[in-house]
C-alpha cells in the first residue's frame, strides 16, 4: 500500500505536486486565519461542579464574576480630590445603561478602591454575559469611556484574554520566523546542499499551512482553545521537518546506492515512508489520549496536532516523493559544505568511537547518565500544580500592566475568596425570604462551621458580621434591610441576599494556586447543609476541578499508552525486554523536563534570562501536555534507533556489534532530526505567553535529553549490558504474535 | 516513578461528607473592661469607632462660630479600615454652613501614646495627655486648625462607659469642656478663635441603624459651669427605647441619668425639611429633668445644618449649633448645644427587594 502510494506519487508526480499547489494556495488564505475561531480559555468545562455552581450563583444571586477593571491614576489628586472623583465619574457615566453591564463600582461606592499608596482608584465593572462575547464588548467599552485628565489602564478578563490572543498570534509569528531559518541551517548542516536543506523546510512549512487551515475550519465546528495554536503550530513544523528529513536523507542514500532517481524514490518510500507513517502513528497514541479529556484546551491541542501532523505526514508521503522525482540528483545541488552523507563510513567518526565506548564501559556510562538524569528528574516531585493568571503575560502589556497594579496596590490574587452559594430546600413564597428567622438560622449555622474549616481565615456573609450575634440578633437587624448604614453589611444585604439563596465568601491566606487551597475547597464541598444545597464556586473550585479532572484521568491514561506502545514495540521488535527498556527511557526523558519545569517555571531559576516571573505553580495542563507530545516523539528516535540495531542483529546475530552499528548509523539523522524539533521548540522560549514559552523549554530539553544522555549513552549501555538478553521472547509469546517486518 | 508522581501531585485528601452542626452559639459579649486612659484615647480594634469634636468658637472681634469634627473609622477586618473625615463649620455672622468631608482607605498612625491620623491632606492628631486633641483641616474654601485642651474630668457614660444596645455594644466616653484655641482661614481672612468644645469617644462592635432607627443626641454646655450629654434612641422598629444621659457638675461630679429613674421628657417643638434629601428633622426642642430639676428650651441657631458629605446618602444627619434657655433649681440659666440627629433620611430600596 505504502510502495503504491509512493509509485503513483513518482508516475503522477506533476499531477500530485499540482495538487499540492493548490491545496497550499487554498490553504493559504486561512491558516494565518486560524485563530479566528479560537476560544479564550478552555482550561474549565460545563460539567465541573465549580462551573455548575458558577451558574446556579449568577441565576440566584446575580453574582458576576466576570468584571472589565479599570485602572485611573493621575500625578498630583489624590483619589478623593474633588477633580479626580468628578473625571471618574464622567469617564464611567452612561456605562450602566448597557444591557451587558451588572454594576459599574468606584472608589465612592467603596473607599477601599482607592490606593493607600498612589493616586490610583480601581474601578470594576460587573458583566452580565459570557467571556467569548465580552471580548467584542470590550471595544464598545474602551470606546465609550473617556478618562480626561486621568491616566487609564483596562484589565480584567477580557482585556487579559485579548492580549492573551494578541500575544499568542506574536509569539506564533515570532516562532515562526526564528524557527524556519535556524531549521533550515540545521538541515544544511546535515545535508550540505542547499535544494536538499530547503526541501523539507518548504515541505514541512506547506503540511503546517495545510494544518493551520484544517484548524481554521475544524475551530468553526468544534470548540477550541486559542492557547492551542502554538502548540499546534510548533509540533507542525517540527514535526513536518523531521519526516521530510528522513524521507530526503533516505532518497540520498538510495541515490548514492546508485539506483535511479524513481528507484531511489520509491525505496525510501518503502523505508522511510513506512518509518515516518509508525513514528505518527506513535505520536498520534499519545496526542489523540489529550481528546480523552474533558478540558477544552487540552482537547483542542490533540485535535490540531492531529491535524498538522496528519498533513505533515500527507506531505511526506505524496508530496515529497513528487518533489524528488521531479528534483533527481538535483537535490544535492548548491552544495555549500563537504559532503557527510549518513552512509560514509568516515561520517562515523563521531558515533563510532562512541559507541565503541559505549559497548566498553557500560556501567561507567549507565551508572553516572542515569544518575544525572535522575538528578534532573528530582526537582518534580516537588511539582506543584495550578493554573495560569495574567502573570503568563509579559508586563508590556496593559492588561497585565493593570493586574500588576491591582496586585500590588489592592492585593489581587494573592489571597483566595471562594463564593459558596447556599440555596433554600424551599425557595418559594415567604420561605424563600432570606430574612426568616429559619433561613437566617441555617445560614448561621452554616457560616459558624466554615468559619471553623482549617485554612479558613474569615467569612463574609449576612450572619458572619459580629461573632457575639446570633440568628435572633440578625433577624432583628434585618427587620429592615435597607436601613443599615453599614458600608459593609448594607453592601451584603443588596448584592449576596437574594430570595431563597445567601451568599457566603470565604476568604484564606492561602494562595489561590496552592494544592493546601484545594484541600480547603475539597473541606468545604464535604459540608451538607441542614436543609438546601451548598454550591461552591470560585478560582480556587475550578483549578480544584481542573486538577481533579485531568489527574484523576491521568495515570490511567499514561498507564494506557505505555501499554499499548509496549504491546506495539513488542509485536516490532519480537522482544520483551526492548520494549519495556523503550517505555521506562522515555519515562526518564519526560521526568526529567518535568523536573526542568519545575526548576525553572515554578521554582523561577533563569527567570531574569528567560524575562518571565516565576510562576510558583506548574500550569496544570503542562505535564499532560508535554507527556503526550514528548511520549510520541523519544518513542520516534527510540524507533529509528532500535531498528537499524535490530537490522544489524539479525544479519548478524552479534549484540554488541549490533548495537554498535546501530547507534552509528543513526546517530546523525536523530541528532539531525532532533536538534531541529529542538530549536523549533527553544524558538517558543521566546514567547511573551509564559505557558507557551514553558512548553517550548520543556519540550526542548525532553528532546535534548532524550538523544543526548538517552539514545546515545543510556539505551546503548543497558542494551549492551542486557545482552542476549535483548532478544528473549518466551517461544508460546513468540508463536501468538503476529510477524511485522521491522524494516524501517 | 512517573505513575507514582502523577498520582500524589494532583492529590487531595478526600474528605468525609459532615453535615453542618446545627445550633451554632454566638460567642460571649466581652465583659467590658474599664475604659483607662491615655490608651482608650487611641484606636481600637472595633467595627466602627469615631472621635467626635463640636463646639462654639469667637474671634477676638466677636465673631461667632459653631464647629463640628468627627472622625469615624469603620472596619469589616477585611481589609483596610475605612476613614472619614468631615467637618461642619457654622459662620453666624454670615449664616453659612460648610459640609466638607475627606475620606480614605488604610489606617495610618504614628506613635503609641499619641496618635496622628491622616484622612487624605486632613490631619488629626491624639496627644498623649488625656483630653489634648486636634486638626487640622485644609480645603479650597476654608482651612482650620485647632487645638482643643480638657478643662473638665472625663464623662463616662453610663457609669462605666459602656452601652449595650439592640445593634452591640460600644464603649463610650466624652471630654464635655474642652478649652480650644485655633486659626481659621475663611475666604483668605485669618481668623484667631478661642472657645469651648465638646468631645465624644465612642467605639465597639455595634452597628448604626438608619431610619426607622435613629437618635437625638445633646451636648449641653451649660453657663454655670455644668455639662449634660442627652440621648434618645429609637430602636430598629422606629419606636424610641431608651433616653439616657449623663450630667456633670461645675465641681466635675457626674450624674448618670436614666428614663426610669430620673423622669427625662424630650419634646420636639419643630420640624424641617430639607431640601437635600427630602429628610424632616425636629427642629426645637423642650427638654425636662426632673432629677435635675432643670427644663430647656433648644433652639437651632439656623435650620439648614445638615451633613451629608462623604457618607452614603441614608448616612446623612444634622448636626448643628443650638442655643437653650430656660431654669434649673428655679433659676434662669442658659446654654450653648450641639444636637445631632440620626435616622431621618429615607434609605433608598433595595433593588433586588422591589421585583
Amino acid at each position: 500500500m505504502l510502495t503504491a502510494i509512493g509509485i503513483f506519487a513518482v508516475r503522477r508526480k506533476y499531477i500530485v505536486l499540482a495538487t499540492w499547489i493548490i491545496v497550499i494556495l487554498g490553504a493559504l488564505p486561512f491558516a494565518p486565519r486560524a485563530q479566528e475561531f479560537l476560544k479564550p480559555g478552555g482550561f474549565s468545562n460545563e460539567s465541573f461542579p465549580s462551573v455548575q455552581a458558577r451558574k446556579v450563583l449568577q441565576e440566584r444571586l446575580e453574582v458576576t464574576t466576570l468584571t472589565v477593571d479599570f485602572v485611573f491614576t493621575h500625578p498630583e489628586w489624590s483619589p478623593f480630590d474633588p477633580r479626580f472623583s468628578g473625571a471618574v465619574e464622567n469617564a464611567v457615566e452612561g456605562l450602566t445603561d448597557y444591557d451587558e453591564i451588572a454594576y459599574v463600582a468606584t472608589h465612592l461606592d467603596d473607599p477601599q478602591r482607592a490606593s493607600a499608596v498612589s493616586n490610583t482608584v480601581h474601578v470594576s465593572m460587573g458583566l452580565t454575559i459570557e467571556l467569548d462575547q465580552s471580548l467584542e464588548f470590550l471595544e464598545t467599552v474602551i470606546d465609550h469611556v473617556d478618562s480626561g485628565p486621568l491616566g487609564l489602564v483596562i484589565t480584567g478578563g477580557p482585556a487579559l484574554y485579548r492580549d492573551i490572543s494578541l500575544a499568542s498570534e506574536r509569539d506564533l509569528r515570532r516562532g515562526e520566523t526564528v524557527a524556519f531559518p535556524i531549521a533550515t541551517i540545521v538541515l544544511l548542516l546535515v545535508f550540505g546542499t542547499l535544494v536538499a536543506a530547503i526541501l523539507p523546510a518548504a515541505v514541512g512549512g506547506g503540511g503546517v499551512l495545510a494544518g493551520l487551515a484544517i484548524v481554521f475550519f475544524m475551530s468553526q465546528g468544534i470548540d477550541m482553545s486559542v492557547f492551542a495554536l502554538n502548540i499546534v503550530s510548533l509540533l507542525g513544523i517540527g514535526i513536518g521537518i523531521d519526516y521530510s528529513l528522513f524521507y530526503t536523507s533516505r532518497f540520498q542514500e538510495e541515490l548514492r546506492r546508485g539506483r535511479t532517481v524513481d528507484n531511489a524514490v520509491i525505496a525510501a518510500h518503502s523505508h522511510a515512508g513506512k518509518a515516518i507513517l509508525f513514528s505518527a502513528v506513535t505520536s498520534l497514541i499519545g496526542l489523540l489520549s489529550l481528546v480523552t479529556f474533558d478540558v477544552m484546551m487540552l482537547r483542542s491541542v490533540g485535535i490540531g496536532a492531529v491535524a498538522v501532523i496528519f498533513a505533515a505526514l500527507l506531505a511526506a508521503l505524496t508530496l515529497m516523493p513528487a518533489i524528488l522525482a521531479i528534483l533527481g540528483h538535483r537535490v544535492n545541488r548548491f552544495r555549500v559544505l563537504p559532503r557527510w552523507g549518513t552512509n560514509s563510513r568516515k561520517n562515523f567518526s563521531f558515533w563510532v568511537p562512541l559507541s565503541n565506548w559505549v559497548m566498553r564501559r557500560p556501567w561507567l556510562v549507565l551508572i553516572p547518565t542515569s544518575t544525572v538524569l535522575i538528578l534532573l528528574a528530582v526537582p518534580a516531585l516537588s511539582m506543584r500544580l495550578g493554573t495560569v493568571d495574567a502573570t503568563i503575560l509579559p508586563d508590556s502589556l496593559e492588561s497585565r500592566q493593570g493586574f500588576d497594579v491591582l496586585r500590588e496596590e489592592f492585593g489581587f490574587a494573592l489571597q483566595t475568596i471562594i463564593p459558596v452559594g447556599y440555596t433554600f430546600a424551599d425557595a418559594a413564597g415567604e420561605a424563600a425570604n432570606p430574612f426568616a428567622f429559619e433561613n437566617l438560622t441555617t445560614a448561621y449555622d452554616i457560616g459558624r462551621e466554615l468559619e471553623r474549616v482549617e485554612g479558613v481565615t474569615k467569612v463574609t456573609s449576612i450572619v458572619n458580621l459580629d461573632p457575639t450575634f446570633g440568628p435572633e440578633q440578625y433577624e432583628l437587624l434585618y427587620q429592615h434591610p435597607e436601613a443599615i448604614t453599614d458600608v459593609t453589611a448594607a453592601q451584603l444585604v443588596r448584592e449576596s441576599v437574594r430570595p431563597g439563596a445567601i451568599l457566603f465568601l470565604v476568604h484564606s491566606d492561602l494562595h489561590p494556586f496552592w494544592p493546601e487551597t484545594r484541600q480547603l475547597v475539597t473541606d468545604i464541598r464535604a459540608l451538607i447543609p441542614p436543609s438546601g444545597q451548598l454550591h461552591v464556586n470560585g478560582g480556587a473550585s475550578e483549578i480544584t476541578d481542573i486538577v481533579n479532572t485531568l489527574y484523576g484521568k491521568f495515570p490511567y491514561i499514561v498507564g494506557a499508552v505505555l501499554l499499548v506502545t509496549y504491546l506495539s514495540l513488542m509485536l516490532l521488535f519480537r522482544s520483551v525486554i526492548l520494549p519495556l527498556k523503550a517505555v521506562v527511557l522515555n519515562v526518564l526523558s519526560i521526568l526529567a523536563s518535568y523536573g526542568a519545569l519545575v526548576f525553572v517555571f515554578q521554582q523561577g531559576h533563569f527567570s531574569g534570562v528567560l524575562n518571565f516571573e516565576a510562576m510558583g505553580v506548574i500550569e496544570a495542563t503542562l505535564p499532560i501536555l508535554l507527556f503526550a507530545i514528548i511520549f510520541g516523539l523519544s518513542m520516534d528516535y527510540e524507533i529509528f534507533l532500535l531498528s537499524r540495531v535490530a537490522e544489524a542483529y539479525e544479519r548478524t546475530g552479534d549484540n554488541v556489534a549490533s548495537v554498535a552499528e546501530g547507534l552509528q548509523r543513526s546517530g546523525l539523522i536523530i541528532t539531525g532530526a532532533a536538534s531541529i524539533l529542538v530549536i523549533v521548540a527553544a524558538s517558543f522560549v521566546l514567547a511573551d505567553v509564559v505557558v507557551v514559552k514553558a512548553i517550548g523549554l520543556g519540550l526542548a530539553i525532553a528532546v535534548f535529553v532524550d538523544v543526548t544522555l538517552v539514545r546515545a549513552l543510556v539505551a546503548p549501555a543497558i542494551m549492551r549490558i542486557a545482552g542476549p538478553w535483548n532478544w528473549w521472547l518466551p517461544a508460546w509469546l513468540d508463536r501468538i504474535l503476529p510477524q511485522v517486518k521491522h524494516d524501517v | 516513578m512517573l505513575l507514582t508522581l502523577l498520582a500524589t501531585v494532583g492529590c487531595v485528601k478526600s474528605a468525609e461528607q459532615r453535615d453542618v452542626t446545627t445550633g451554632a452559639i454566638p460567642n460571649p459579649t466581652a465583659t467590658p473592661a474599664p475604659v483607662s486612659f491615655p490608651q482608650d484615647e487611641q484606636a481600637h480594634d472595633s467595627r466602627l469607632e469615631w472621635w467626635y469634636h463640636s463646639g462654639h468658637l469667637e474671634s477676638e472681634s466677636g465673631r461667632e462660630f459653631g464647629f463640628h469634627f468627627v472622625v469615624f473609622k469603620s472596619d469589616d477586618g477585611l481589609s483596610e479600615p475605612n476613614l472619614v473625615a468631615q467637618l461642619g463649620l457654622l459662620d453666624l455672622e454670615t449664616g453659612k454652613h460648610y459640609d466638607l468631608s475627606r475620606a480614605e482607605a488604610g489606617f495610618r498612625s504614628s506613635g503609641d501614646s499619641e496618635l496622628s491620623i491622616e484622612i487624605a491632606n486632613w490631619v488629626y492628631g491624639i496627644g498623649g495627655r488625656p483630653g489634648s486633641h486636634g486638626f487640622a483641616v485644609t480645603t479650597d474654601e476654608v482651612s482650620m486648625k485647632l487645638s482643643l485642651t480638657a478643662a473638665s474630668p472625663v464623662m463616662l457614660h453610663n457609669e462605666i462607659g459602656w452601652i449595650p444596645s439592640e445593634a452591640g455594644a460600644s464603649y463610650y466616653y466624652s471630654w464635655p469642656r474642652q478649652d480650644a484655641v485655633g486659626l481659621l482661614i475663611l475666604d483668605g481672612e485669618r481668623i484667631g478663635l478661642t472657645g469651648t468644645g465638646w468631645f465624644d469617644h465612642q467605639w465597639g462592635d455595634f452597628f448604626v441603624l438608619g431610619k426607622p432607627a435613629g437618635w437625638q443626641w445633646f451636648a449641653i454646655q451649660l453657663d454655670d459651669g455644668g455639662s449634660l450629654m442627652i440621648t434618645e434612641a429609637r430602636g430598629i422598629d422606629g419606636v424610641m427605647v431608651d433616653t439616657y444621659g449623663t450630667y456633670m457638675s461645675t465641681e466635675g461630679e457626674a450624674k448618670i441619668l436614666r428614663q426610669e429613674s430620673g423622669g427625662i421628657e424630650l419634646t420636639a417643638t419643630g420640624e424641617w425639611t430639607s431640601p437635600t434629601t427630602d429628610a424632616t428633622y425636629p427642629s426645637g426642642w423642650t427638654l425636662r429633668i426632673d432629677s435635675l430639676d432643670l427644663s430647656l428650651t433648644l433652639e437651632p441657631v439656623i435650620k439648614n445644618q445638615e451633613v451629608q458629605s462623604g457618607l452614603p446618602a441614608v448616612s446623612a444627619y444634622w448636626e448643628g449649633k443650638a442655643r437653650a434657655s430656660g431654669h434649673q433649681n428655679g433659676e434662669p440659666i442658659t446654654a450653648n448645644a450641639y444636637a445631632e440627629l440620626s435616622g431621618y433620611v429615607d434609605p433608598g430600596p433595595i433593588e433586588w427587594m422591589q421585583r
